[in-house]
């Protein structure tokens, strides 16, 4: 009681030092903690990943999670990742040809699978099945999200005329459309399904050949040993596994000369 | 070929009218309401009224897209009535909106009618002029300031509405793309030339708005911004 009869200038100020020394924490980080900068649709993955690796290593992560463009956006502007995992290919390359990256260290760090989502459907699912869709479909923005230029793809060869297209900022909020009642059907990553288990006849996870692959690459962008060490984590066997199970495809061959 | 960015502003511009056009009819009975009342419930009323200034709109736009939604009555009574789904469309947005803006047009206009007093509609009162006619006569020329600041706000606010847009307009490029969302568009896929433009034309009409409403208080001081009684 007696903290609120203070005079407001007092209680102003005090506000004031909160808000600084608030704002002064990221200073005090000490230089062993690496900054991953990851796409939003990957961070649950990475966070099983993570998990993994602190097991072994007594270092600390901080993950940075955002829309790949917004985080591209941030890191041309000098944000201070070490890491950054994007959800495609087109913005680590950027980044590559702006030379802010670690030469070479561009890799695909896992394959997205693109499914289809039809609470509503009646047998089972296949791009044929399209054609009899009637009501709201959602995808991802093909403008910004690789999810979404891959399932326009998909939607332009199966001859499916009678929807209403609307699109989301990525595939969590397409995934929110459906899970709401709102969108009839909708392509999501299959990573995001997973945990939700729809009723097996109610989703369709693509074939690969229908849609150009969804390659979520990484770059390294302050080297550090710290860095080497995450880089590599994320591409041994324990990694590969979690990918697995949340529902994306290992790249390339197995022994880290990863394919682009 | 109209440019795509030239369509969203017309429909941010749509809306922000429509927007306001909805708000001068519904919101100014309830203004005058929670000016006048002594009743206990106006207490409940104003904080529900200013919600929408502390929430991030995305609380707003998650629960009306839930709203919305065919799996509950609202939504599939408006289903049924119109024949398609509320999500989505023109409708949603004008529905979020005057929501959104709802503070933005009541308080200042709450102000004025406070300091419309009460003597004179008494004195309306003993010459026999109904409410509405006092209303129309008396607080309505007395409140005019207060009616130009708050449809003015409203209008700036719908202007540069983004989060609750973006959660229930599926951007739909002729429908519900409006200006905000398309400069997010432009940020994401690194169209940086056109995200100026836009976002150098917000800004200059956002300044402007305000300017004017600062402004026009400044030089003015009509009734509704002085006390009724010294």
């Amino acid at each position: 009681m007696k903290q609120t009869r203070q005079p407001p200038v007092r209680r102003s100020l005090g506000l004031v030092l909160l808000l600084t020394s608030l704002l002064t924490v990221p200073l005090t980080l000490k230089s062993d903690t690496l900054q991953i900068a990851v796409a939003a649709n990957f961070r649950p993955t990475l966070l099983r990943v993570i998990t993994a690796l602190e097991r072994q290593s007594p270092h600390r992560y901080k993950i940075i999670a955002g829309s790949t463009g917004t985080l591209y956006a941030q890191i041309v502007n000098g944000a201070p990742y070490d890491v950054f995992l994007a959800a495609d290919d087109a913005r680590p390359r950027l980044l590559e040809e702006a030379r802010l990256i670690e030469p070479g260290s561009r890799r695909t760090y896992a394959v997205g699978q693109l499914a289809l989502w039809w609470p509503g459907s009646k047998g089972a699912l296949s791009r044929d099945s399209l054609v009899n869709l009637r009501g709201t479909l959602a995808i991802a923005n093909p403008d910004i999200a690789p999810y979404g230029r891959a399932a326009m793809e998909v939607i332009s060869s199966s001859g499916a005329h009678d929807y209403r297209l609307i699109t989301g900022v990525n595939v969590a909020q397409v995934y929110h459309f459906i899970a709401s009642g709102n969108a009839n059907a909708g392509f999501v990553a299959l990573s995001l399904i997973r945990d939700a288990a729809p009723a097996n006849n109610t989703f369709w996870v693509v074939d690969q050949n229908l849609y150009s692959a969804i390659e979520q690459q990484s770059v390294i962008l302050k080297s550090s040993q710290l860095a080497t060490d995450f880089d590599r984590f994320l591409r041994n066997e324990t990694t590969w596994k979690l990918l697995a199970k949340d529902g994306y495809h290992v790249p390339g061959n197995p022994a880290g000369g990863v394919s682009e | 070929m109209i440019d795509p960015d030239l369509i969203s502003v017309g429909i941010t511009l749509k809306l922000a009218t429509i927007t306001t056009l909805v708000l001068f009819v519904l919101a100014t009975p309830l203004t005058w309401w929670i000016a006048r009342t002594t009743h206990i419930s106006r207490y409940l009323l104003e904080p529900i009224v200013a919600l929408p200034i502390v929430l991030p709109p995305t609380v707003l736009g998650f629960y009306l897209l839930l709203l919305f939604s065919p799996n509950n009555e609202f939504g599939q009574l408006w289903a049924t009535i119109f024949g398609r789904p509320l999500a989505f469309s023109f409708e949603a947005l004008v529905i979020g909106s005057v929501i959104y803006s709802l503070p933005f047009y009541v308080q200042p206009l709450q102000v004025a009618f406070e300091n419309v007093r009460q003597e004179l509609l008494d004195a309306a009162a003993t010459l026999g002029a109904g409410p509405i006619d006092r209303f129309i006569t008396i607080v309505c020329p007395l409140s005019r300031r207060g009616f130009i600041v708050a449809a003015t706000l409203a209008f700036a606010h719908t202007v540069g509405e983004f989060g609750i847009v973006l959660m229930i307009g599926g951007n739909i490029p002729d429908e519900t793309r409006v200006l905000s969302i398309a400069l997010f568009d432009h940020v994401e896929t690194l169209q940086y030339q056109r995200a100026h433009l836009l976002a150098a034309g917000l800004l200059t009409f956002s300044f402007i708005t305000l300017f004017l409403v600062y402004f026009s208080n400044r030089t003015r001081q009509s009734p509704p911004f002085r006390r009724g009684i010294e």
